[in-house]
């Protein structure tokens, strides 16, 4: 397990250089300058001020001096708030991550209850239900359902805030987590319930019942646990797409989280904001995988690295 | 042995028709069946025809998209507007079907786009030899950890203001399509054709190791023979399969790149420019955002259906 955590967390080295590299070339293809203005800056402000950022070198010159700073955890300054892009990072950081975590804990349980209870209640009113929620919920677009939560809950009947996120305030959280996390939830939903279906068919649930466990226990101990192994599978990708996809519920809502942020940065052509939002995201996907790919060996004591 | 075909007595001693049916006719069938899939390809169609009749006829279109009435402006639906107006007073109706049809195009042609891409790069891999396959193994390895929203808005961010020809800014010099439209479907398809080549690559992997592949080798058929006549339409249900629920992922990026300003540019309106501009008039014009907002969906959701019922019809490992 040592062995293969090391050489996991070691091959994060070669897939952040590797995106690092796509991303520096691919943000200073983009058309115009981070200091490009609608009235053009003096001839010599816009030197000194390229000067001062390294953008008068060479552009291979300017990747080794950013790949230096990033072998020591610096990713320069941002050039539209003039302050480390770390320190922007870390401001905006516990926003996005209330709200992807949150949103997940919302898909998760609600897509579990639901998955379990349409697969134990097979062909019921609630079976239904999440078939049809499942089929919906994937295809309906988070910020289409943003629209229509906000128009209906907080436009018509008044119960939430049209904007904003305020953690432990409830009339600035629910609407963002149900948009971001709806998705999430049908798609956990769909999963739980096939494979539930799976599992209650099988020798050992009737072994279970047969020696006289009650329903319950036969289903959260034998059932649910057995069951989790697919749905650990989907958690990783979902866990990286509520990351990257709140960026747009992060827009309508107007919460300035990191998403917000690599927009406005890539708008701005903010290099060091670009790079430092779009690694922070691809470093989040890589670990969540890992801790997806650890967690199996937890679920199903079959698995050994 | 004599190489006298098989007889099939059965079926004309009973007065039945003999029938043969191909796997693709099977295929065909079972998709027919499906009721979900049938509804998803109607609505498809049907807003496909409507989007096109639209613009043609002017009794259906009833109104110039871009046609300003500022009196008119903020309506919501009426005998004169069907959908309401906008902040501008143009017609929702005609508006949104505009969006679909740019809509529409943009998921295809980015399909179209993929296709390519991910047929000729998996083929590669599979077909190239070692190292061209571990290169290009290795890309797709860094691919799937960039995400995918991001690595489309800096793409098109990167296509955008260029003074090329056919994709540059200003006069479309494809009738119907112009620069920004072609700049969104390169940034979208340029980003999601990894998908595709990895399916490819498997299944080209897999053919090239089953026997009628080695029988036609046998048989002394040449190495693009074998490619194009044996192995391309083996891996082509799969490649369809995803292909079809690539359309209403394309049309979802095309819509997140208009709801941040990177989406193709005025006069032309995707689904996406409609509903960002609706944002800005969210309270006093709820129709102006919650018409295109619901047009997406029932878009993304017929594609939906269609590809399930594809992936039911041409995958029949995968049936229950």
């Amino acid at each position: 397990m040592t062995t293969y955590l090391v050489r996991r967390i070691l091959a994060f080295v070669p897939l952040v250089w590797a995106i690092a590299t796509i991303t520096f070339f691919l943000m200073h293809a983009v058309p115009g300058g981070p200091f490009d203005r609608e009235k053009p800056l003096p001839p010599q402000v816009m030197a000194n001020l390229e000067r001062k950022y390294n953008l008068d070198k060479p552009i291979l010159v300017q990747y080794g001096l950013f790949l230096r700073g990033l072998a020591t955890g610096d990713l320069g300054q941002s050039f539209s708030q003039n302050r480390p892009v770390t320190t922007i990072i870390r401001e905006r950081l516990p926003k996005s991550v209330q709200l992807g975590l949150c949103a997940f804990s919302f898909a998760l349980v609600g897509g579990l209850a639901l998955g379990v209870t349409a697969a134990v209640r097979q062909n019921s009113a609630v079976d239904y239900f999440s078939v049809v929620l499942a089929t919906i919920g994937a295809s309906v677009p988070n910020f289409v359902l943003a629209v229509f939560l906000v128009l209906l809950f907080s436009l018509q009947l008044g119960w939430f805030d049209v904007l904003g996120w305020e953690f432990g305030n409830y009339r600035k959280m629910v609407l963002p987590i149900v948009s971001l996390g709806m998705l999430p939830l049908a798609l956990i939903a769909r999963v739980t319930r096939a494979s539930m279906l799976e599992v209650l068919n099988q020798d050992y649930i009737r072994t279970a019942r047969a020696k006289g466990l009650t329903e319950f226990r036969v289903v959260m101990r034998h059932a649910v646990r057995n069951a989790l192994i697919p749905v650990l599978t989907i958690a990783g990708p979902i866990l990286a797409g509520l990351l990257t996809g709140s960026f747009i519920i992060e827009r309508f809502y107007a919460i300035g989280g990191v998403g917000t942020a690599f927009v406005d940065a890539v708008q701005l052509r903010d290099y060091g904001m670009i790079m430092g939002t779009t690694l922070l995201f691809a470093v989040a996907i890589a670990v969540m995988n890992l801790v997806v790919d650890i967690s199996y060996a937890i679920v199903d004591p079959r698995i050994r690295y | 042995m004599a190489s006298e075909p098989i007889a099939l007595p059965a079926f004309e001693e009973f007065g039945l028709p003999v029938r043969h049916r191909g796997l693709w006719r099977q295929a065909f069938d079972r998709l027919v069946r499906n009721r979900l899939a049938m509804v998803g390809l109607a609505i498809v169609v049907t807003m496909a025809v409507l989007s096109v009749l639209t613009a043609t006829v002017d009794a259906v279109g009833r109104y110039e998209p871009s046609a300003q009435a500022v009196r008119e402006a903020h309506q919501g639906p009426s005998a004169a507007h069907w959908l309401g107006t906008d902040n501008l007073g143009r017609d929702n109706w005609a508006r949104v079907w505009e969006g679909v049809r740019i809509s529409l195009r943009i998921g295809l042609g980015t399909q179209v786009l993929v296709a390519f891409i991910g047929i000729a790069v998996g083929a590669a891999a599979a077909l190239g030899g070692r190292f061209l396959d571990n290169l290009i193994m290795r890309f797709v390895d860094v691919a799937y950890a960039f995400p995918d929203l991001l690595a489309i808005v800096l793409m098109r961010a990167v296509l955008s203001q260029r003074p090329w020809p056919i994709i540059g800014n200003g006069d479309p010099q494809i009738p119907g399509l112009p620069g920004t439209i072609l700049q969104v479907i390169l940034a979208i398809g340029l980003v999601s054709w990894v998908t595709t080549a990895r399916l490819v690559r498997g299944q080209m992997l897999s053919l090239k190791a089953s026997d009628f592949v080695t029988a036609a080798r046998a048989l002394g058929a040449s190495t693009p023979r074998i490619v194009f006549v044996h192995m391309l339409p083996n891996t082509l249900g799969p490649v369809i399969v995803v292909l079809t629920f690539g359309i209403p992922l394309a049309i979802y990026a095309e819509a997140v790149l208009a709801l941040i300003g990177f989406g193709v540019e005025p006069p032309t309106a995707s689904l996406g420019t409609l509903v960002f501009a609706g944002y800005s008039y969210f309270r006093s014009n709820p129709w102006m955002i919650s018409v295109p907002a619901a047009t997406i969906a029932i878009l993304m959701l017929s594609f939906t259906f269609l590809g399930d019922g594809l992936r039911d019809a041409l995958d029949p490992r995968g049936r229950r």
